[in-house]
């Protein structure tokens, strides 16, 4: 009898860990242990259970900052958004390579423009992925809602004339967005991460408004100094239309700022992210001499 | 130029992610401290259930009551155990297939030719760098085990290093983040064990403290965050020891049943202080990261170390076949994860058996967290080599995050 049941208990001890049914392997209301379990199915690239987790701890409490930092991570990394996208849409910006096989642009605004005698016209559309990158505009701006309200102030209302100056000088609370992001729940890591995927996702918005969000018809050139310009038939109108765009732009430079000078990161990075910001602030006729 | 620092970091995220060196299957974490011990590979091989069956190393590490079954002197000159795991064969495919070779023609170049081609090498390095490979090694210095009168004690000194590291995509926007920790321990386990007696059973108990000597590093950032330039990792020391207590029935109920009980690791957690800097990159005598060294502190100081519970039964099958001795099947439950985060009761379970042939050769099968084990040993007097392997969930959950392992151990002595 004492035998048997030896037997007997070894035998649940080998199989019942083979039967699959975890007693932890439902759903949880711990939020790190949720989080957990949500990196790792990222990690795994099995999306659908980390947003399917994330999403049900989020239901329990809206308000936890590292629920909506991981999904937003999340939406960014289903989407296959990374710097990778950023690098192209850069490379292609400056110097037309990673565009995809497409009739050149012509100046298509009416008028004069100052880019028009020296800079190339091209069509922002014709980079290589940007379908792609286009049709996860519902996903960018979901984890731009996301992590807006773990953002301090000081990273979300600035004067863009004068926070990021020409030179690339960036004037604002540094030290006081640190704090107030160490203050929301979230480790160093995820304050890291947080605030690289918010500048991707506030980039390739803007980057899609300015490019596909006009009302009017406008022309992109490519200077001969690596610049931008934008040229639109109401040069008035097109600074009112890409304000908000220019303000994502700036706040996504300031984040990165951020992370780097506070919480570690490249600075190199930055200083790419600013001119670029820069770049496309002076290419639209009197952004700055509006204000 | 926007794409330069962005594709350096990317290459470089890529670079590391295949060459990933490692985890350990005790290896401890930013948020848990790893327990005292070495790799117990006799018992790997049977599934991990050690708690009522005695291998060379449980008495120090495992369930001190074993060392109760000494009857003469029995001593390890010296050992060696080397460990390998993980999918270290997909890591080095994909580097000879994929990524060397695409090294090699250029990274900057195939990002203009044919980004999509880099974007697929980018996404597989970071599935490949997530998945851990393993290796660990342990040094078996001598260690002796005698009776004195009713009493057999053991005294060792052991010597292990660990190490593990991990390349994901939380860096954020696709940033690689390293996550790496090593640890190397100096364990000098002591342990005394004796029969109870009146009691209609044999009854073993015993007790063991372990100094520890522990030094521990880390490096926990997104790799943006690392300078090229000046670069140090700081080596953290910590001293302690952890405390034992174990118990042995034998023949409980029917001649063979055999049931142990253990707890161990009593102790707490090391109180880490920082030793020195290792200079990685940049020249020396750079001055030290203060932040960084506190940070780390900081997490080393508030990491927990649970004490383990393990209880388990074994039964000697009485077999009468020519050639066939020493079959015996175990099964184990103990507290102990093998994860940074609690695991369910299911990967607390282990179970196997071992059946030794020619008196010299040892086979041993079972089941770990799930997963199948396997070994075998050859045992002379003087020396003895075992192998296993076997499987750890690195995660919370079982099948979440699998590892398959294979260690080897030698030793020499008088057994």
């Amino acid at each position: 009898m004492t035998i048997r049941l030896a037997l007997a208990t070894l035998a649940v001890a080998l199989i019942l860990p083979l039967t699959g049914c975890d007693e932890t392997g439902g759903m949880t209301s711990d939020a790190t242990t949720v989080i957990a379990d949500a990196q790792i199915a990222r990690q795994k690239r099995d999306f659908d259970r980390a947003e399917a987790l994330l999403r049900g701890a989020l239901d329990q409490d809206a308000q936890s900052a590292p629920v909506r930092a991981e999904l937003a991570a999340t939406l960014m990394a289903r989407q296959g958004l990374d710097i990778l996208d950023l690098g192209r849409i850069a490379q292609f910006v400056i110097d037309g390579t990673s565009g995809a096989p497409a009739a050149p642009a012509g100046a298509a605004h009416r008028g004069t423009c100052s880019f028009a005698g020296t800079g190339t016209p091209f069509n922002p559309t014709s980079v290589v992925g940007f379908p792609a990158i286009m049709a996860s505009r519902a996903q960018i701006e979901e984890a731009i809602a996301l992590t807006a309200p773990l953002l301090p102030a000081s990273l979300t209302s600035f004067d863009a004339c004068t926070a990021i100056a020409a030179d690339g000088t960036l004037v604002y609370d540094r030290a006081g967005a640190a704090t107030q992001l160490r203050a929301s729940g979230l480790t160093n890591a995820q304050i890291s991460q947080m605030l690289a995927n918010n500048a991707l996702a506030r980039f390739l918005s803007a980057y899609l408004t300015v490019s596909t969000g006009l009302s009017q018809q406008a022309t992109w050139y490519r200077m001969p100094d690596g610049s931008v310009g934008i040229c639109a038939d109401d040069p008035d109108a097109l600074v009112e239309q890409t304000r908000p765009a220019v303000a994502r732009l700036g706040t996504a430079v300031l984040s990165l700022d951020t992370r780097a000078r506070a919480f570690g990161g490249a600075t190199d990075l930055v200083d790419a992210a600013t001119d670029a910001f820069a770049d496309i602030r002076e290419g639209i006729t009197g952004f700055c001499a509006s204000i | 130029m926007p794409f330069r620092p962005m594709l350096r970091t990317l290459a470089l995220g890529a670079v590391l992610a295949t060459c990933a060196p490692v985890s350990a299957q005790t290896f401890g974490t930013l948020n848990q401290d790893s327990h005292a011990g070495i790799v117990d590979v006799v018992s790997a091989g049977m599934g991990g259930a050690v708690a009522a069956t005695a291998t060379p190393d449980s008495p120090f590490f495992s369930n001190p009551a074993h060392i109760a079954g000494t009857q003469r002197l029995g001593f390890t000159l010296f050992g060696a155990t080397a460990g390998v795991g993980g999918n270290v064969r997909e890591t080095y495919d994909f580097y000879d297939q994929t990524l060397g070779p695409a090294i090699e023609e250029g990274l900057d170049g195939i990002r203009r030719s044919d980004p999509d081609r880099l974007q697929a090498i980018y996404d597989e390095a970071f599935r490949i760098g997530t998945s851990q490979k393993t290796a660990d090694v342990a040094v078996l210095a001598p260690s002796a085990r005698m009776r004195v009168g009713r009493v057999a004690v053991g005294l060792g000194l052991f010597g292990s290093g660990t190490a593990r590291a991990k390349i994901s995509d939380d860096g954020g926007a696709g940033i690689p983040f390293i996550d790496l920790y090593s640890q190397a321990d100096v364990l000098v386990p002591l342990t005394a064990a004796t029969a109870v007696p009146g009691l209609p059973f044999r009854l073993d108990v015993g007790a063991s403290a372990t100094y520890l000597q522990r030094r521990l590093t880390a490096k926990a950032d997104a790799i943006d965050a690392l300078d090229p330039d000046d670069e140090k990792v700081y080596l953290f020391r910590g001293d302690g020891l952890r405390l034992g207590l174990g118990a042995q029935a034998h023949d409980v109920g029917t001649p063979g049943l055999d049931v142990g009980l253990a707890l161990t690791n009593v102790g707490g957690a090391l109180d880490m202080a920082f030793d020195r800097s290792i200079q990685i990159e940049g020249p020396d005598g750079a001055p030290d990261d203060l932040a960084e060294i506190a940070r780390l502190e900081q997490r080393f100081d508030a990491r927990g170390s649970a004490a383990a519970v393990r209880v388990g039964a074994a039964y000697r099958v009485p077999v009468r076949v020519p050639g066939v001795s020493n079959v015996t099947v175990a099964t184990d439950y103990t507290s102990a994860s093998t994860a940074e985060f609690g695991q369910s009761f299911q990967a607390g379970l282990r179970g196997g058996a071992t059946v030794t042939l020619g008196g010299a050769f040892e086979l041993r099968a079972g089941l770990s967290q799930g997963m199948p084990t396997a070994g075998a040993g050859v045992r002379t007097r003087y020396a003895r080599i075992d192998y296993a392997t076997y499987g750890v969930e690195d995660s919370r959950l079982l099948g979440q995050q699998s590892r398959r392992n294979h260690v080897v151990q030698i030793r020499v002595g008088l057994f």
